[in-house]
């Protein structure tokens, strides 16, 4: 992808023995990009591989083609909301930015002006000379998120910014990130809701189990997801039988018999249309069936989760 | 300034705001006066009830004193506080990815805040044991404060809690920075402080009072354990809790070069 300042090239990060992410070839550009996956599914691992608090097992993380780990003259085009809701003892708001920004290198003076400026982005401004240990989570949030940007990098990374806050907060600061990557800001935002972000995000990547399945605008990531092959086990007394019934189906892929003559296992692209045939096939009286088990449901049961109830948006 | 120079301030600004959150400040502050007080109330019996006895038995109390409950008590808690607030306060609090967040090297993270621990350190600890023995000479009535030994004993014993703070802080910052629960390593090594002249000498190298008690400006005897040695050269002295010193940083240095961020209690 052209202009994109993050690049993952094959990139594995164990905990010890626990997978984070596995295998993820990555390019992210400006605009907005969703990271999407249930919760431990590795977002906050990807994160923290791009702003080098975690190194790769095995692979390479670029932002600005270097490593980010040790390279911290890249900070000052980085900003970053972490997961952590967590704050250095005893600051206000506006110390905790402007005690950071001085770390950038800025005088006091100006890191108090450019702390103002960030808390006013986020709509904190009252709570601005109260202490953080005293705000409400969703204050907090925002805060963290004026950290981030105070600095005005061109990539700001953000950990489920939008968990935590009312819908009135959420829309503003979906306007925010709007505005950021109208600037041409990349913007890489986690979330364990598709239908939160959807709406916002040039691009999404799906993550399940530490795997990048899908990524794409929304109606590629849909496709990717609707056309990921399903199997399915089917236990009867006379898988031949059904076979023989299935086969004349195209969106069936492929038919197995099982090896103990009890059942078989079916390959197919649309689960919608395969369950409909199933239905009739039953109901006609044509085959009999003792139990149907999806064998591999995860890419179906990720994609119900993260649209929720009303699938119908994506 | 350069930003460098910025920076490095910012680094130690921010580690004197955390540092003297109300609560901790209190701590500390009832640290650095402990001592004082002691010498104070020492002044004022003197005053009230007569002079006690002679003066070099009285200057070598103090320098016991000054072993027992500066160092050991006062120099040894407080640098444990101040300390290991620092990174593995920073873990503790899970606070410290904001500073790995920002363009400065971590290297310079660490020396950052080790500097500004050693300067609150000195500021506290310093002051208090020049105040004590000055309160002490009111005890000992003469000769005044103009005496040039008089003079050299207080700056000596500055100069002694000014290493000690030294060394103490980069032990702790090193064990904060190493170890997730240094807990019991405090607790042995405040132990060992006490037994010290007992340790073989290999394990008398990480005693800081080891090298302390030859640095006192009146002699002290050793207890009934000691070995006699020849007392070692002050300057020997200094330079090996320097490089004690440094060792410590080091490896905090190295363990914050390398580690990735893991707030796992
Ligand atoms: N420090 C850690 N030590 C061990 N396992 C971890 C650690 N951090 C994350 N994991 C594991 O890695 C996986 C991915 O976690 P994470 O990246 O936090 O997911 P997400 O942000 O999508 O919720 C999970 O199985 C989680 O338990
Ligand atoms: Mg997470």
């Amino acid at each position: 992808m052209s202009g994109a300042l993050i690049r993952f090239d094959d990139v594995s990060k164990f905990y010890g023995e626990v997978l984070g992410v596995n295998r993820v070839d990555l390019q992210i550009g400006p605009g907005i990009t969703a990271l999407v996956g249930p919760n431990g599914s590795g977002k906050s691992t990807l994160m923290n591989l791009m702003t080098g608090l975690l190194e790769p097992s095995q692979g390479r993380v670029e932002i600005f083609g270097k490593a980010p780990h040790g390279a911290p003259e890249l900070f000052d085009q980085v900003g970053y909301c972490a997961q952590f809701d967590s704050f250095p003892r005893g600051v206000t708001g506006r110390q905790f930015i402007a005690a950071y920004l001085r770390l950038h290198g800025l005088s006091q003076r100006e890191a108090d002006a450019r702390a103002l400026q960030a808390i006013e982005r986020v709509d904190l401004l009252p709570a601005a000379g109260k202490k953080v240990a005293a705000y409400s989570k969703g204050m907090r949030q925002r805060i963290k998120l004026a950290q981030a940007l105070a600095h005005d990098p061109q990539i700001l990374v953000l950990d489920e910014p939008l968990n935590g806050l009312d819908p009135m907060a959420r829309a503003e600061l979906i306007e925010l990130f709007r505005e950021l990557a109208a600037a041409g800001r990349h913007v890489i935002l986690s979330s364990h809701i598709l239908h939160e972000v959807d709406v916002v995000a040039d691009e999404v990547v799906l993550i399940h189990q530490g795997y990048v399945m899908a990524k794409g605008d929304i109606p590629e990531v849909r496709e990717e997801m609707v056309d990921h092959p399903l199997e399915i086990l089917l236990r009867c007394a006379t898988p031949s039988l059904v076979a023989s019934e299935l086969f004349a189906h195209d969106h069936i892929l492929e038919v197995r018999l099982h090896e103990d003559g009890g059942g078989l296992m079916v390959k197919t692209r649309q689960a919608d249309s395969f369950y409909l045939l199933l239905n009739d096939l039953v109901s006609s009286g044509r085959i009999d069936l003792e139990a149907v088990a999806p064998a591999d449901d995860d890419v179906m049961a990720v994609y119900r989760y993260l649209v929720g109830s009303e699938g119908g948006t994506l | 300034m350069s930003a460098t120079s910025r920076r490095l301030m910012g680094v130690a600004r921010l580690e004197w705001r955390r540092q003297l959150a109300p609560g901790r400040t209190l701590w500390l502050v009832f640290l650095a006066m402990g001592p004082v007080a002691v010498m104070a109330i020492m002044a004022w019996m003197t005053h009230k009830f007569g002079p006690p006895p002679g003066t070099s038995e009285m200057r070598e109390i103090f320098g016991q004193f000054f072993q027992g409950m500066v160092v050991r008590g006062v120099l040894f808690f407080g640098c444990a506080t101040i300390f290991l607030g620092q990174i593995r306060g920073e873990l503790d609090q899970r606070s410290w990815h904001y500073s790995l967040l920002t363009p400065i090297p971590r290297w310079q993270l660490v020396i950052g805040k080790y500097i500004a621990g050693v300067l609150l350190a000195w500021a506290l600890f310093v002051v208090s044991s020049g105040l004590s023995r000055a309160i002490f000479q009111l005890t000992l009535g003469t000769p005044g404060f103009a005496d040039p030994g008089v003079q050299k004993e207080l700056l000596g014993y500055m100069a002694m809690a000014a290493l000690g703070c030294l060394a103490y802080g980069a032990f702790f910052l090193a064990v904060g920075t190493l170890l997730r629960g240094p807990g019991y390593i405090v607790a042995v090594y405040f132990l060992l402080e006490w037994i010290q002249f007992l340790l073989p000498p290999g394990l008398k190298q990480l005693s800081v009072v080891h090298y302390l008690r030859t640095l006192s400006p009146v002699p002290l005897s050793e207890g009934p354990f000691a070995l006699l040695a020849e007392p070692s050269p002050a300057w020997w002295v200094v330079s090996q809790l320097l490089i004690y010193t440094l060792v410590g940083v080091g490896l905090a240095v190295w363990k914050v070069s390398r580690a990735e961020l893991d707030y796992r209690s």
